[in-house]
């Protein structure tokens, strides 16, 4: 027999009252199922706001490395002496550069897309960038200065595979070309390599070339390029490491600037922090409406035990105790609540997949998001702060039907029940 | 809670009222219920109290209780004294050395037979192996070893208000107040309680304030009060009620 220890009666009791021997414990039941529901649908809510906010965090840092150093789009040389000067700062572990710019990319069956091309330093560049682990088809290694990695959307809408050949103009050539007659200068290529991201941007528009390739295509005079980025031992020291940086460039009459990856997109990235705000607060207005029933139920439920209450003044029980029976259901229903409502959340997340497939809204979240799969990350603080918010208002729902019960005098009490 | 070195002093009365007195606001005004109520209770004395319904008994065995406090007059319990003394103090005590029983049973619905009665060994704060032992030798000297996991909506009546026993003696009180016990019961099974209610206060030498309407029960008490007007008068031995006021 589950009989408690003496100083925990109140919450023996509570639990009884919950779930009361050979009967179904219908108001534990509805009222666990009203919190865990509120709480489904604010840790799914959050954490796909988060995921979203947290994806293109990754793939930014993954992309440009956690501090980019340029000199507002010219060309930077030699970058060579840049990149060692930069490995004698004992915050960072790699360096490479890289040459980005617009091109023209045409396959062989004229069709033709205006595209990113990335020149990079194929040696240094895995260092600071995992881009080789995306790779879908091909090798970093199998690159050369005939030879590109695409974008993996690009090649399919392309219909371009390994050992197609494509042409790469520069697109700051064209405009030049049409001003004074200049040569085009096009570039012939082989693809030898597939990308696959699963970031649209990168996927769809986004070519590899050498770095030598691409001074060529941009007429950048050699040991030269327009960017060099850096990976940190510790990528949340970036914008610390930026500023240093930046103070350095002033001070030696530089004029670089460093960009800690922060800084990009941060406008996009604010209004996703801001809308997974304005979210919280909206489900938060939705679960305190939801508490109020909770808390009306919980009241009838006190109300109804009145005659209990002046049975336990009467064997001595304090009102303290009384007090505490009551808080305790209020945080028993809370608890099982946010426990299931987690699972439940956690159930969703996982089939996240599938329901998306299942609505039908695959194609909205590419144009809105750019990803071609729901990301998951999950955010500790999101369920901590879940947890005390469910904690915190069913502590208040459970607090007045619990004092108006512990301040009932049980000579009245008594009386009530006849 | 500290207990006091003294407590239970044996050599005290149970009990000591005097010219406890209590009305009641209402809309209309002050109602008087108690007026100048006195009274003593030896240790395993039984006393009964009768009178007509809206007398007060009820009132006064609250106060006796310390479920309701009386606006004048004095209480002691033990020795102790009672009146003016917090909450906590009365909570404490009246878990340790009294038991109730009421008409209506007032049995915890959700709890079994022996978690109703161990409830209040766990109210008093006791072990619960040893209260559990407690609980369910009394429910086996109430007639009930056969039913006690059952629950109060398993149980006749009758049962329940043996359950109500059990739970009021487990605890070992030294004083007893019932509240029309028998008020619910047919007359047969109220005779049984009864009897049953006797027999354990006078096994374990336990006073007994016994409030009822029916005159055969309380003329088997030591002591017969009558609330008549806020006032208790004895009429033990048939005495003439305007006589004797205690
Ligand atoms: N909290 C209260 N407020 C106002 N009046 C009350 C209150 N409690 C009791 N009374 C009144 O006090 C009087 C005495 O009530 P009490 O219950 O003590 O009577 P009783 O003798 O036990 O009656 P019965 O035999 O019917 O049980 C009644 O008139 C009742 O209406
Ligand atoms: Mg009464």
């Amino acid at each position: 027999m589950p009989i408690f220890n003496s100083s925990m009666w109140p919450i023996f009791l509570a639990c009884r009252q919950l779930f009361p021997p050979r009967r179904f414990p219908v108001f534990a039941f509805v009222s666990t199922l009203g919190v865990a529901f509120g709480v489904t649908a604010l840790l799914v809510v959050q954490t796909v706001m988060f995921s979203f906010g947290e994806e293109h965090r990754k793939r930014i840092r993954e992309s440009v490395g956690d501090v980019e150093i340029h000199a507002n789009g010219s060309p930077m040389s030699p970058v060579a002496s840049l990149e060692k000067s930069l490995l004698e700062h004992q915050e960072v572990l790699a360096a490479a550069s890289y040459i980005q710019g617009g091109v023209i990319l045409k396959s062989d069956d004229g069709e033709f897309r205006l595209i990113g091309a990335r020149g990079i330093d194929v040696r240094n560049e895995p260092h600071v960038t995992p881009l080789s682990n995306y790779l879908q088809r091909g090798k970093m290694e199998d690159m050369d200065d005939e030879r590109v990695i695409l974008g993996s959307r690009l090649a399919r809408e392309l219909r371009l595979g390994i050992g197609s050949q494509i042409l790469l103009v520069s697109s700051g050539r064209v405009s030049k070309a049409l001003d004074e007659a200049a040569p085009f200068l096009p570039k012939e290529l082989e693809v030898c390599g597939i990308i696959h991201t699963g970031f649209a941007d990168i996927d769809e528009r986004l070519v590899l070339i050498t770095l030598r390739t691409a001074r060529e295509l941009f007429s950048l005079p050699p040991g030269s390029a327009t960017r060099t980025h850096v990976k940190l031992k510790d990528h949340t020291q970036a914008a610390d490491f930026a500023k240093k940086l930046d103070h350095h460039f002033s001070e030696t009459g530089l004029s670089l600037k460093a960009t800690p990856w922060t800084d990009n997109r941060k406008a996009f990235l604010d209004a996703v922090a801001m809308e997974k705000e304005l979210l919280f607060f909206l489900m938060f207005i939705i679960i305190l409406v939801a508490s109020f029933s909770i808390g009306s139920t919980l009241f009838n439920h006190v109300v109804r035990r009145t005659r209990e209450i002046g049975l336990l003044g009467a064997l001595g029980g304090r009102p303290a105790q009384i007090l505490g029976l009551f808080l305790a259901q209020g945080l028993i229903i809370g608890s099982a609540g946010y426990a299931l409502g987690t699972g439940l959340a956690l159930l969703i997340l996982h089939f996240r997949q599938k329901i998306i497939a299942l609505m039908g809204a695959g194609e909205t979240l590419l144009e809105q998001y750019r990803f071609d799969s729901v990301p998951l990350h999950y955010d500790f603080h999101d369920f901590t702060k879940t947890a005390v918010l469910t904690l915190v208002l069913m502590l208040t729902v459970s607090i007045l039907p619990a004092l108006w019960a512990a301040r009932r005098k049980p000579s009245e009490a008594m009386r009530d029940a006849g | 809670m500290p207990v006091d070195p003294q407590f239970p002093r044996a050599a005290a009365p149970v009990l000591q009222a005097s010219a406890l007195a209590k009305s009641f606001k209402t809309p209309h005004g002050s109602l008087p219920v108690l007026d100048g109520v006195s009274l003593d209770i030896e240790a395993g004395r039984f006393v009964s109290i009768r009178g007509a319904s809206g007398a007060g008994k009820t009132t006064l065995l609250q106060i006796l209780g310390g479920l309701d406090r009386a606006d004048s007059g004095e209480l002691h319990w033990n020795g102790e004294r009672v009146s003016g003394r917090g909450n906590a103090f009365l909570a404490n005590r009246r878990a340790r050395w009294l038991g109730y029983v009421f008409q209506a049973y007032h049995l915890v619905p959700e709890l079994t037979a022996l978690e109703n009665v161990a409830l209040a060994g766990r109210i008093a704060g006791r072990p619960r192996r040893e209260t559990n032992t407690d609980a369910s030798a009394l429910l086996e000297r109430v007639g009930l070893s056969g039913r006690m996991t059952h629950l109060p909506g398993q149980l006749s009546g009758g049962e329940c208000q043996r359950v109500a026993l059990a739970r009021a003696l487990v605890n070992h009180p030294r004083l007893i107040l019932a509240d029309e016990p028998t008020g619910n019961l047919d007359e047969h099974t109220g005779e049984e309680i009864m009897a049953l209610l006797l027999e354990l206060t006078k096994a374990e030498n336990v006073a007994l304030i016994l409030v009822t309407h029916n005159i055969a029960f309380a003329n088997l008490a030591s002591q017969t009060l009558v609330l008549r007007h806020g006032k208790l008068h004895d009429e033990t031995n048939g005495d003439n009620p305007e006589n004797r006021s205690v």
